[in-house]
């Protein structure tokens, strides 16, 4: 039997999934914009930042 | 350094409005959910997107540096924070990654007052790679760490 030729497949990033997920929910936020939606209608889909809640003096 | 004055819209972004009718929204989204092997800082990870909500009629093709300035100043209310950590990826979609990602790098070249550490890295996904960038204030006091974890999260991963 003959062995097969090793295949050289490329080795994923270790955090691969974690910054696939960013890019996903960045194509799907910008597609979802670009078809009229808005932000607002995302908000329980994302957990977006508050920008008042950042300053803490 | 001035910039466009921005707003808070709807508690999920800033907006800003450009003297020729743009509209930029620039938001941060919380992903300490897929940072749990970093209890140290997971809750603290944001990554940052900014999108044109509304597009001037005229195509003004001018170089409008106080788009950038005020990104920056978005950044700088960002990290008053100071233990706010930003990951920025560039989108591959339409294969002008490496242009967003020159832009980037040069607004924060010019326009870094020095406080924030930034690294950049690529993450390769099966047959495509994402370049991305972390962006994190000097005074944090996990700034090492989150370095190095950054680094590893982009390293391959040994297939053995």
């Amino acid at each position: 039997m003959k062995r097969s030729k090793d295949i050289k497949k490329p080795l994923n990033s270790k955090g691969a999934a974690i910054f696939k997920k960013m890019l996903d929910d960045k194509k799907a936020i910008h597609q979802h914009l670009m078809n009229g939606g808005k932000l607002s209608d995302l908000k329980d889909k994302y957990q977006f930042l508050d920008p008042l809640s950042i300053y803490q003096p | 350094m001035t910039h466009y004055p921005f707003t808070n819209l709807s508690e999920l972004a800033f907006e800003f409005r450009t003297p020729h009718g743009t509209v930029y929204h620039a938001y941060f989204i919380a992903y300490g959910n897929l940072f749990s092997d970093y209890p140290e800082f997971a809750n603290d990870v944001y990554s940052f997107n900014l999108e044109i909500a509304l597009r001037d009629d005229i195509d003004n093709q001018a170089i409008d540096n106080k788009i950038a300035q005020t990104i920056v100043a978005i950044f700088e209310y960002f990290f008053t924070s100071r233990k706010n950590v930003a990951i920025y990826i560039c989108d591959s979609a339409d294969d002008r990654h490496l242009a967003r990602k020159r832009k980037f790098d040069f607004w924060f070249w010019k326009y870094n007052d020095g406080n924030i550490l930034k690294e950049d890295s690529i993450a390769v996904i099966a047959d495509f790679e994402i370049y991305n960038s972390i962006l994190i204030h000097k005074q944090n006091k996990f700034a090492d760490q989150i370095i190095a974890a950054f680094k590893t999260l982009n390293e391959r991963a040994d297939d053995k």
